[in-house]
Order: C-alpha cells, then sequence, then structure tokens
C-alpha cells in the first residue's frame, strides 16, 4: 500500500516554479533601458579592477577613473598638437632649466581649503618620497629647487635639461597635504577635481557627486565608478543599461560592441597599450641577440591582433605610439612573421631546440592569451618553450628584481609622449635598470641624451639600437578603450587616458 | 544532553585554532610578496623594504600570528595589503551578496528538494518517480559549473531573458534583483535539492511503515490528509538536519558560481585574495569559510542529539 | 579451529562483487566510464588534429574538419575535449589512489591506540573542515594553480574521508569473535589486520573509491574552472567550459564538448557508486 497524494497536485508543485519564473516579466532585467536616479544625471562606470589609492601618482590603469575626475594636474597635453595647456597651472614660462608656472587662484580642495603653491611644492616632494611609486619620479628627482613666488606661483629648477618636464605636470595629481596617509589608506580621497568622493567601498566601487566649487560648470551630478571583474558582465550591465561607460573590456569584447548601435567604442588616440615580449639577456640562449631577433621574427603580430585584441591596434616592432616624434613606420615593420628567418637564426646561433621558459602575469588575461600565441609559434620556430603563468604578484616580484630566468609577455606604456620618459622611467626599457638586465653604456648614453637633448637624430639612434638589440621586442601597439552608450557626450581623456568628465553629460 | 554540548563544543574549538594554525602557516610557504604589488612596478628594492615593514611583514612569523589571533578576537581583521581596505568591511559587503545568493539557493533547494523527494516516494504512478528519481540523480551529479554554463547558454544566449551576470541587491529592486539572483541560486541549490530529495524520500518510506500510518490507511482517511497531517511531520525532522550540513557545504559551491555569474561576493574576493597573494585577507576568508562549516556542524550534531538521544552516547 | 572462525572472506564476497558490479547502474556506468577514458587513451586516433596547434581560423562553428569547431586561436575542440580527458584519468588513476592508501592507513592506525585515534580523528575533523573547494583554493595559494594543486586537492580531500571509513571499519572488526579468536591463536597484528580486518572493511572503501573518482573529476573541473586548476595551454575539461563561457555568443558549441564530456564521466562514476552500494552494503 503506497499513500499518494493525486499527480495533480504533484505536477501543480512544479508547475508554480514555472509560473514563478514567467510571472514578474513586466520589468526585464535584459531589456531595461537606462534611467537616471530620481532625475539626477549620474553617470555609472564599469572596470575590471578596484581602484588603488596608493598607487595615484604613476599611472596604474585601475585609477583611470578618478586621477582627473577627483584629482587636477598643472597642465595637460593637447591630443593633436602634444602641446601642454592649462590646468591648475593657468600659464607658464620656461627659460633654460626652470619652469615657473602661474597657479589658479580660484581652485579649492573639496575639504574647503584653497589651493596655493604650497600643494605643488608638497606634491613634488611626496614623489620623491621612497614608497611612493610613479613613472616620472625621475623627473622629480632632478628637481634641484623648487620654491614658490607668492601664493600661486611656483619655480621649478631641474639640475640639468629635461626633456619631459610637461610629462612630469601631466601625470602628477595635486593631492591635499593634510589628508596624504588617508589617501595611501584609501580613507580620505580628497583632491580639487569635478567630482569628490562621497564613500569607496574597496573591491566595490566609488560613489562621487558633483563638487559645486570647481572652477568650471560641471553637468553631470555624480557618478558612480562600480569594480566587475568579468568583461563577459561589464558588456551585460552595459546592455542591460545599468552602465554608460566600460574602462578596457577584453578587447574581444569591445570589438563585439562594435557594430552594435547603441554603444561606441571609444579607442584612445594616446595608444600607450604596447604588449612585447622581454628577455633576460643574461640567460642562455638569450644572451645571444641573434636569438632575440629569432624570437621577434617568431611571433605571428597579426594573429594576435586579431585574435586577442580585436583588431585594436598595430603591429609594430617599437615601442613608440604613431604619434610619438620618435615613431617611424617604415622601421616599426622591421619584424614581421617569418619563421623561417627565425629558424635561420637560431640555426646560426646553434640555438636550434633551445629550452627557455616563458612568463607571464596570469592575472591579466590579455597577457595570458598573447602568450599562449608567442608560446606556440616560439615552438613552430623550434624553440622548445614551456610557459610558466606567475601569479600578479609574485610576476612583478621577479620582474622589478630582474629574476626572471627567460622571456617574458607584458605590457608596457609611455610610447606616446616625450621618449625620453620611456627609457629614464618605464621598466622595461629603463636605461639604468630594467627587466631584461640589459646594461649597456652605449644605451645609457643615448638616454640621457635622449633626455636632455631630444631630437630627430637621437630619435634615430635610439631606434636603430632597439631594434638590433631586441632586449624587449614589442608586438602591439594596442591602445586602452572607453566602451560607452550613445547617451554619453563630452567624454574626453588625458594622454595618461585619464577621464576627463569636466564637459561629459548624459542624454 | 549538556553534558553532550559540553562535549562537542570544545571539539569544534578546536579544529577551528587547528585550522587557524595552518591556514596562517600554510599561506607564508607561499611565493610572491604583497609588499611588492603595493610598492607598484617600477619600485626600486628600498621602496619595497619600507612597505614590507608598513605591512608589519618584517615580524616573526609567531609574533605575526599572534597579533592576527588577537586581532580576530577583538573583532579588527586587520587591513587588506592590497585592496587597502579594512578587511572587516570588504567581507561586511561581500558576506550580503554571498549571504543573498546562499539563501536564495536554500530556499530554491527546499523547494525543488521538497517537491522531488515528495515525488519519488508518495505518488502512486511509477512514471511521476521515475521522473522524480531521475531528476534527482541528475541534480545531484552534475557540476554547478556545468549547470550554470549550460543555464547561460539557454536563458542568456539562445533566448535573451535573463542577464548572464552581475548583481542588482534583491532588497534595492526585488524586481530586477531576482532576475539576477535566479540563475546562480539555482545553479548552488540543485546538488542541495538533490541530498535533500534523496533524504526526504527515504524518511517518507520510513515514516510510511510505521504502524499508526497503516492504522490511518487502514480507517480510509484521505491519503493526502495522510501524508500532510501524518508522514510529512514525522519524515521532516531527519531532514532538516541534513539540510544544516549541506548548508556548511554551500560556501564552497558558491566560490564557483559566483565566477560563473561574477556574482560579487566572498568567494571572489577569495579568489582573489588568493591570486594577488593577500595574506590577510585570504587567511580570514578561509578561515571564515571553515568557521562557517565547523559551525554548522557542531549545531546540527546538537539538534540530531537533541532529536535522537542515542546519538548522544555514541561518538567518544 | 582458525578456519571455523575465519571471517566471511573469499568466496562468499566474490559473488558480492559480482552482485556490486553486475548492478545495471553499474554496468551503465562502467561503459561509459570505460569509453570515455578509451576515447581519452586513444586521443591521437580519434583525431587528426594537435589539441594545441593554433591557425587563423578561429571561433568556427562544427563542420568543415572541426567536429565541434574551433577555439577563439583556431585550435580544434574535439581534439581539446579528447585530450582534456586525459586529465582526468590521471587525477583519478594517481591522486585518488594516492589518497585512498594515505587515508586507509591512517585509519588503521587509529586502532594503534586510544591516544592515536583520538589525534587522528581530530585531525579528520579538521580536514574535512576545509570542504574541497576551499582546500583547492588553499593549496593553489601555496603551490601555485597547475596540474600538481588539482592533484594535491584530491588526494588531499581524500584522505579523511577513507580514513574515517578504514577507522570505522578496524574499530567494529576489533572486537568481534573471529578476530579475538584469531588473536588468541597467536596471529600476528600485521597479518591479522591484512587477512582479516581489512577485507571485512573492504566494501565502504570500494563505495567510497567510486564516489572518490566521481569527486576528483568534479574538483579537477572546478579548480581549472575558477583558474586555479590546469594550466593553458593544456586542455582540460573544466578550464575549456571556463574560456567558452566568453564566447558563447560567436560559438555556442564551444561549450558542448566540455559540458558533456564532465557531465557523463561524473555522472557514470556516480551509477557505478550507486550499483557499488546495492550491492555491497545492503544486507
Amino acid at each position: 500500500m503506497t499513500t499518494h497524494i493525486p499527480r495533480r497536485g504533484f505536477l501543480g508543485a512544479l508547475g508554480l516554479g514555472a509560473a514563478a519564473l514567467a510571472l514578474p516579466g513586466c520589468s526585464s532585467a535584459v531589456d531595461k533601458a537606462s534611467t537616471g536616479t530620481g532625475g539626477k544625471k549620474v553617470l555609472t562606470i564599469v572596470q575590471g579592477a578596484d581602484i588603488a589609492p596608493a598607487t595615484l601618482f604613476g599611472q596604474n590603469n585601475p585609477n583611470f577613473s578618478i586621477n582627473r575626475t577627483v584629482f587636477n594636474t598643472l597642465t595637460e597635453y593637447d591630443h593633436r598638437t602634444l602641446r601642454p595647456q592649462p590646468g591648475l597651472a593657468e600659464s607658464w614660462q620656461v627659460k633654460g632649466n626652470a619652469v615657473t608656472l602661474k597657479l589658479r587662484s580660484d581652485v579649492t580642495f573639496h575639504t574647503g581649503r584653497p589651493f596655493t603653491a604650497d600643494d605643488v611644492l608638497f606634491a613634488l616632494e611626496n614623489l620623491k618620497r621612497p614608497e611612493v611609486a610613479s613613472q616620472l619620479k625621475h623627473v622629480a628627482q632632478a628637481v634641484a629647487k623648487a620654491e614658490k613666488n607668492g601664493d600661486h606661483e611656483v619655480t621649478i629648477t631641474f639640475a640639468h635639461p629635461v626633456g619631459n618636464a610637461f610629462d612630469l605636470f601631466e601625470i602628477m595629481i595635486i593631492p591635499d597635504r593634510e589628508t596624504i596617509r588617508e589617501l595611501a589608506a584609501g580613507t580620505k580621497i580628497i583632491g580639487t577635481g569635478p567630482f569628490k568622493v562621497d564613500s569607496y567601498t574597496p573591491g566595490t566601487g566609488v560613489t562621487l557627486s558633483k563638487n559645486p566649487k570647481y572652477f568650471k560648470p560641471v553637468k553631470l551630478d555624480g557618478v558612480e565608478i562600480k569594480v566587475i571583474s568579468q568583461s563577459t558582465s561589464m558588456v551585460a550591465a552595459l546592455r542591460s543599461g545599468q552602465a554608460h561607460l566600460a574602462l578596457d573590456l577584453a578587447p574581444l569584447d569591445a570589438a563585439g560592441l562594435k557594430g552594435d548601435s547603441g554603444f561606441q567604442v571609444v579607442v584612445s588616440d594616446a595608444n600607450d597599450s604596447v604588449f612585447y615580449v622581454g628577455s633576460n639577456v643574461t640567460v642562455k640562449p638569450l644572451d645571444d641577440k641573434r636569438v632575440r631577433q629569432a624570437v621577434a621574427y617568431a611571433v605571428d603580430r597579426n594573429r594576435i591582433l586579431s585574435q586577442v585584441l580585436g583588431g585594436i591596434g598595430k603591429a609594430s616592432s617599437l615601442p613608440w605610439a604613431p604619434s610619438s616624434p620618435a615613431y617611424d613606420a617604415a622601421k616599426a615593420g622591421t619584424y614581421s612573421y617569418n619563421t623561417a628567418k627565425a629558424k635561420e637564426l637560431l640555426a646560426q646561433a646553434g640555438a636550434s631546440g633551445a629550452k627557455i621558459d616563458l612568463f607571464y602575469n596570469a592575472g591579466l588575461g590579455t597577457n595570458a592569451k598573447i602568450a599562449e600565441i608567442v608560446q606556440f609559434n616560439l615552438k613552430e620556430a623550434g624553440l622548445n618553450v614551456s610557459a610558466v603563468p606567475l601569479q600578479a604578484p609574485d610576476f612583478q616580484a621577479k620582474l622589478t628584481g630582474g629574476g626572471i630566468g627567460g622571456l617574458f609577455v607584458n605590457g608596457h606604456g609611455f610610447g606616446q609622449l616625450s621618449p625620453a620618459t620611456l627609457v629614464k622611467g618605464a621598466f622595461p626599457f629603463n636605461a639604468e635598470k630594467n627587466a631584461s638586465k640589459f646594461t649597456d653604456g652605449t644605451y645609457r648614453s643615448l638616454a640621457d641624451e635622449l633626455w636632455q637633448k631630444p631630437g630627430a637624430p637621437v630619435y634615430g639612434k635610439v631606434n636603430d639600437f632597439l631594434l638590433d638589440q631586441q632586449f624587449v621586442s614589442d608586438l602591439v601597439a594596442s591602445a586602452h578603450t572607453f566602451t560607452i552608450s550613445t547617451k554619453v557626450k563630452g567624454l574626453a581623456y588625458t594622454m595618461f587616458d585619464y577621464l576627463n568628465l569636466d564637459g561629459a553629460d548624459l542624454a | 544532553m549538556i553534558r553532550y554540548s559540553l562535549r562537542r563544543v570544545p571539539s569544534g574549538v578546536l579544529v577551528l585554532a587547528v585550522a587557524s594554525v595552518l591556514v596562517f602557516a600554510v599561506l607564508r610557504l607561499a611565493p610572491g610578496d604583497p609588499a611588492v604589488v603595493l610598492a607598484g612596478p617600477d619600485a626600486p628594492p628600498e621602496t619595497v623594504a619600507k612597505v614590507r615593514a608598513q605591512l608589519g611583514l618584517s615580524d616573526s612569523l609567531p609574533a605575526q600570528y599572534a597579533h592576527w589571533l588577537k586581532g580576530l578576537l577583538t573583532g579588527d581583521l586587520g587591513h587588506s595589503y592590497i585592496l587597502g581596505a579594512p578587511i572587516g568591511k570588504l567581507i561586511g559587503h561581500g558576506l550580503g551578496a554571498t549571504l543573498e545568493l546562499t539563501l536564495g539557493a536554500l530556499v530554491l533547494a527546499v523547494l525543488i528538494g521538497g517537491a522531488a523527494g515528495i515525488g519519488a516516494a508518495v505518488p502512486r504512478n511509477r512514471q511521476v518517480r521515475a521522473l522524480a528519481n531521475g531528476f534527482t540523480s541528475l541534480a545531484g551529479a552534475v557540476p554547478p559549473y556545468v549547470t550554470g554554463v549550460l543555464l547561460v547558454l539557454l536563458f542568456a544566449v539562445t533566448v535573451r531573458l535573463l542577464p548572464a551576470g552581475g548583481r542588482v541587491p534583491i532588497l534595492s529592486d526585488p524586481g530586477i534583483g531576482w532576475q539576477y539572483l535566479i540563475m546562480p541560486a539555482l545553479c548552488l541549490a540543485l546538488p542541495v535539492a538533490a541530498v535533500l530529495a534523496r533524504f526526504l524520500a527515504a524518511s517518507i518510506r520510513r515514516v510510511r511503515d510505521e504502524d499508526y500510518v497503516r492504522t490511518a490507511v487502514a480507517k480510509g482517511i484521505a491519503p493526502r490528509r495522510i501524508l500532510v497531517r501524518h508522514v510529512l511531520p514525522n519524515a521532516l525532522p531527519p531532514v532538516v538536519t541534513v539540510l544544516g550540513i549541506q548548508v556548511g557545504q554551500l560556501l564552497g559551491g558558491a566560490i564557483v558560481v559566483e565566477a560563473i555569474f561574477a556574482w560579487p561576493g566572498v568567494g571572489q574576493l577569495l579568489l582573489q585574495g588568493v591570486l594577488g597573494r593577500d595574506y590577510l585577507l585570504t587567511q580570514d576568508l578561509l578561515l571564515l569559510a571553515v568557521a562557517v562549516f565547523v559551525v554548522l556542524q557542531t549545531l546540527t550534531d546538537l539538534v540530531q542529539a537533541a532529536l535522537d538521544p542515542r546519538r548522544r552516547l555514541e561518538g567518544r | 579451529m582458525t578456519a571455523v572462525m575465519e571471517a566471511p572472506a573469499a568466496a562468499p564476497r566474490r559473488g558480492q562483487w559480482r552482485r556490486g558490479f553486475g548492478t545495471p547502474s553499474a554496468r551503465i556506468g562502467l561503459a561509459v566510464v570505460g569509453l570515455m577514458y578509451l576515447a581519452g587513451l586513444a586521443a591521437p586516433l580519434l583525431t587528426g588534429h594537435d589539441p594545441e596547434a593554433q591557425s587563423a581560423h578561429a571561433l568556427l562553428g562544427p563542420g568543415g574538419g572541426h567536429l565541434l569547431g574551433t577555439d577563439e586561436y583556431g585550435r580544434d575542440l574535439w581534439a581539446r575535449v579528447l585530450y582534456g580527458i586525459r586529465v582526468d584519468v590521471l587525477v583519478t588513476v594517481v591522486a585518488v589512489p594516492i589518497g585512498a592508501v594515505l587515508g586507509t592507513a591512517l585509519g588503521v592506525l587509529c586502532g594503534v591506540h586510544r591516544w592515536v585515534d583520538v589525534v587522528l580523528q581530530r585531525a579528520f575533523d579538521v580536514m574535512l573542515a576545509f570542504t574541497a573547494l576551499i582546500l583547492g583554493v588553499t593549496v593553489a595559494a601555496v603551490i601555485g594553480p597547475g596540474l600538481p594543486a588539482v592533484l594535491v586537492t584530491v588526494a588531499g580531500v581524500n584522505v579523511p574521508l577513507f580514513g574515517r571509513i578504514a577507522r570505522d571499519a578496524v574499530l567494529t572488526q576489533r572486537d568481534l569473535d573471529y578476530v579475538v579468536a584469531a588473536r588468541t591463536v597467536g596471529v600476528g597484528p600485521v597479518r591479522l589486520l591484512l587477512r582479516h580486518i581489512l577485507p571485512n572493511g573492504v566494501d565502504g572503501l570500494v563505495v567510497q573509491g567510486a564516489l572518490s573518482l566521481s569527486l576528483a573529476v568534479f574538483v579537477e573541473g572546478a579548480m581549472s574552472f575558477v583558474g586555479i586548476g590546469v594550466r593553458a595551454p593544456a586542455p582540460s575539461l573544466g578550464s575549456l567550459l571556463r574560456s567558452s563561457v566568453n564566447f558563447l555568443h560567436q560559438n555556442p558549441a564551444y561549450a558542448v564538448g566540455p559540458m558533456v564530456a564532465v557531465t557523463l564521466l561524473v555522472v557514470a562514476f556516480n551509477l557505478v557508486a550507486d550499483g557499488l552500494g546495492k550491492g555491497l552494503l545492503k544486507r
């Protein structure tokens, strides 16, 4: 004897679940159109990683959304002419090794304290502190004397000619000196920018609201920055209207949105996201430059461009963005996919079949993907390559400590502005100390010449030197992207890709 | 009962204490240095050393452990090395999301598990029972990451009905929030539902053989009334304790489900901590996971002991 | 005398085995597992493609020389699924037995002395408190993500599972008449253990073994899926599934192969465990 409930009852219970799925179909998360919150214009930004307040003084991608929205810098390059334009500095005069900057007098920090010359001096000093990291630190360290002439003027004198002082003024945010400790911890983020930080929840996001005392009229009422670690979810947020702007979608996702009329993929004209394979030149057989040249020939740059970067960028053997004065279109094509040539060079060097490790940062999706292609290409050329994925901290530690025992795939920036910034500040190329352990007197003097006496002759020499030595083999000059809903108007960004929302609006 | 409780609780505490040493020791063996990450890509060694000192990473290991433990006991979980924020706050935020997910999963598991359990034991129709049994076996075996991808494929890609990932807190916007919650919660719920269904079915079959049920049947009481008034009330208590053990497992499952659906919970935080070599954050989260498991296990034991006196005597 | 008191060993046991493996669910399960493993091991015969060979033809749909299409690097997905099965063969054949043997040995040790038992019991409690994936995360944090982390995790998960079953078997059998009798006639402890006690606890261990194989496939998939398991470019079912998520729009078939393979393996091992349980444990 079995007790039983009528089948109807059981099936009914199952049906209930199905009905629950279908019932509240009135508003769908998928088709949801963007609505402003309570009539206020709040721009919602999604990005893959959390902001890192401790690294605001250098270029660090997750900070793109706050560097220039919460803070200001002294000057800002015009993207076409690459001439500095006013920021917190209204005007300036260069005399020999000295720059005198006239500062705006109508600027206040979000705390209400007026911005003065002392804040600029403090920012410079701050940059020299050992625990503060910045790619333009070498410029700050070259400052021989910095003094104020009244409350709204400073004179900065360098110890020697410096070709990239305005790169420093472009990257150096002016923080509130009274809350600098809290800034590093992320507990108080105070600047002079168009938006002030209302709340910051690490790992999740930042809420910004309009700074009513900003020195220009601001159209947006606020900005919401959300951290969404998966690129596909960022796309979902854009499609559902929950976000208006995504920073650096996975290139293939961005490419997938290109054809969509509701969205626009803004590819930064700074083109400062260059991917490369580096060689530790102290490791055999990479100590032979023919092997490094073979690596440069072996890689299929165009497949990386299409399969990993979604066609955003340009295959190039040079580290510079096309806008850089040092860029040379003819030389950029020096190395192209040529397995036969690579094999030949390897045979000459007696390195066919040599065992080499290929390291990459497994935390960065794009790098990991490029490494997969590089590994396969090098195998084709007859190198016995094993891929070694390292977790982010481990990779960084080995990279900066010079402990990478072979090849490494990574990305670099700083090819877009003064060429000196690359060879003095970007770690892969730093002539004093670099990830490749490449130390060379000629290179060092070329770097100094580039820094102190920039010009076409030295650019040519540096290019030929880099192309010949190949301790860094550049692959593709790509770019950071801002994928925006077409509702977003007036988007701008600096040459370091810091979002500038001074004139941004939501339609 | 009290004596039994007094015996069970300290052993739970002991497990936690040993686990805390393990978690602490084991993560210090790992390569990589958070100070280097924090110091930034181009930092010179002096900077790194300074940052390391700031983080307290240059103290001796026992001192670091003692410091950590003291912090845990006083509710001060310390700061995340990488995110720079108080860990309590980080976990608090992620926990909200994970709690929403696990509670959603629990509700679904009870509904689905209940229906399938009854369906496997009660209906006279053999096909219905077989259907319920088949569903139970499948739901119990198919890993959540397969279910998850399948759901995304069906309801987010083929039919664009639901969002493929992300979260809108259900309390802030229920109408939209549930659409984000339903797929991840279902993924997490199915294996639990399967276990519940299996135990419920077994429990119902056992109770049905009891004399009082046979008597009721003999008296000609309506089958549905028998089920609701006599069978279920007696069949449910043992199933509830099974639920306790299952909930302890949910946190582990949440790691996978949160990864599929980009659900911003503690599972994501844990992966982030592990991959970013964020010692303190990882330690705290691993210990949290272990603690949740141990507490639920102990509670389940106590509930079971309260229901079944025989258990108090065994397990020495 | 000993002969009379001998445990119900060899002969009846063989019948039980036959009953266990003879249940329909065990048969179906074994057949599926056998086929899958064969497909994995004979992968080079079943596909002409190198699972790691890239090409310019990325994200093709099924057909045209590619049974399941290609992935984002233009690699053949059918080949990657077949070679991915090999990872699970390795994990089930290497890691599970290591964990099982280690766990069983520790479980047997519990019978040596009350204090050893207490200590090991607590150790098992601690290990069990690290649920499978939490253990996986911990291991990956220490030795880094990769196949070794998966192997260590799978072995580690199994230690307390087998340990408890072996302990219970030893402790219950220890005081049974036939063991006491054997001991009184002077059978040494090792012989006692191997000849008398373990064979009688073996049913539980065998059923657990089948469940553990299913768990192993599950854990490999989960770890690779969340990025702490098998690493690119080597294929594994979990990592294939993970990378498919990003390309479901372009090539929905990408997900189908790994999804079917993982499900078949896990379900098949579960069926075997079910069948064995019915045949061996039901008295």
